[in-house]
């Protein structure tokens, strides 16, 4: 937990060379026609994220050490919070987005048109979380394609693994003796 | 009691960091909620000119041409000039070879593709086949330097995207 915020992005997608776009709780590179983008939201938001996390590693870690004192607890459970649910949320958005479009948007945005240029979208299914799909639309005259891929970075998987970590270490780590000796009677 | 006020405190410092964040952000932006969740407008301003740039139509031109009549073919050099900064791949370039109002034949892109560099002009051949009563008429082969190519359709690829644009216009 004290280091996955710092080690890179989890997740990419990239349509064509014209839009990429990586991706983690703590850090987001938005690139459109080679201009990259800027939100002051995240800005300061993604920081915060991020020494949140780092101070939920911290907390875990302390508690684990303190495992029997009254504080252990609760600053193990602190820890769990980030290290579990940051990269368990980060998956559902991940799955979640697609499956919006896919099943309530995708429709509106191919029969409607996009824009006040009427876009015409004609094939766009977006994979969830990994995979590939043809982005296909026309405008007058042009047609446009171009691939669409999704794919996770090996960090993703150093994610899932600090989550599981995250599941063990309050389920083992962190009582206090009372709860413990509670537990066992 | 002491377990209880030490796991409200860090939920209070969870939530403080988080709202603290957003606050911060907001009262950067002048309390703009626009500004906050939107990207920078010179983020959009560039964006803007990028698409402007994309829609400024490169140009054909035709330089130059050659007959061969044994074969039954005419060479057309061309020339395309850039608006982008980007190399544009041209993959495909088909069209219809007119004399006067007659459709004379058709041509094609014989190379498989013909990179065109960002703002740059570069010209490249395109073979044509006439067609077969064209082929045999020493009139039409030697009215043949007033050619036009017309209906001109194209594929060709930028930034990864794949364009096909019909009707692109003529070359003259």
């Amino acid at each position: 937990m004290l280091i996955l915020p710092f080690i890179g992005p989890w997740w990419r997608v990239e349509v064509g060379e014209a839009l990429s776009l990586v991706l983690s709780p703590f850090h987001y590179n938005l690139t459109f026609l080679g201009v990259s983008f800027t939100v002051p939201l995240f800005r300061y938001l993604l920081p915060a994220i991020q020494v949140l996390f780092v101070l939920g590693g911290a907390m875990m870690i302390a508690g684990s050490l303190g495992r029997g004192r009254w504080w252990g607890e609760q600053t193990v459970k602190f820890g769990y919070r980030k290290g579990f649910w940051i990269p368990v949320l980060f998956v559902i958005t991940l799955l979640l987005g697609p499956f919006i479009f896919n099943n309530f948007l995708s429709e509106t945005v191919t029969e409607g048109g996009v824009g006040p240029a009427s876009l015409n979208v004609e094939q766009l299914e977006v994979p969830y979380l990994v995979g590939s799909s043809v982005f296909k639309a026309s405008l007058e005259n042009v047609t446009v394609s171009a691939p669409v891929e999704m794919s996770v970075t090996p960090v993703f998987f150093f994610a899932l693994l600090t989550a599981v970590l995250s599941l063990v270490t309050v389920r083992y780590g962190g009582s206090d003796r009372t709860s413990s000796q509670k537990t066992l009677e | 009691m002491k377990k209880k006020l030490l796991g409200l405190t860090l939920s209070l410092v969870t939530a403080a960091v988080l709202l603290g964040s957003g606050v911060l952000a907001f009262y950067q932006s002048g309390w703009n909620y626009q500004e906050v969740v939107m990207p920078l407008e010179e983020n959009i301003e560039e964006i803007r000119n990028r698409i402007s740039e994309l829609k400024g139509k490169g140009e054909f031109n035709l330089i130059g041409q050659e007959i061969k009549a044994q074969s039954g073919e005419i060479l057309f050099n061309v020339e395309f000039s850039s608006p982008l900064r980007e190399n544009i791949y041209i993959e495909d370039i088909s069209g219809d070879i007119y004399l006067g109002e007659n459709d004379v034949g058709n041509l094609h892109l014989p190379e498989d593709e013909v990179v065109i560099e960002g703002n740059e002009t570069n010209s490249f051949v395109l073979k044509g086949s006439l067609s077969e009563d064209v082929n045999t008429s020493d009139f039409y082969l030697g009215e043949m330097s007033r050619a036009e190519v017309r209906n001109v359709s194209t594929k060709l690829e930028v930034f990864g995207l794949e364009f096909r644009v019909e009707g692109l216009g003529d070359i003259r």
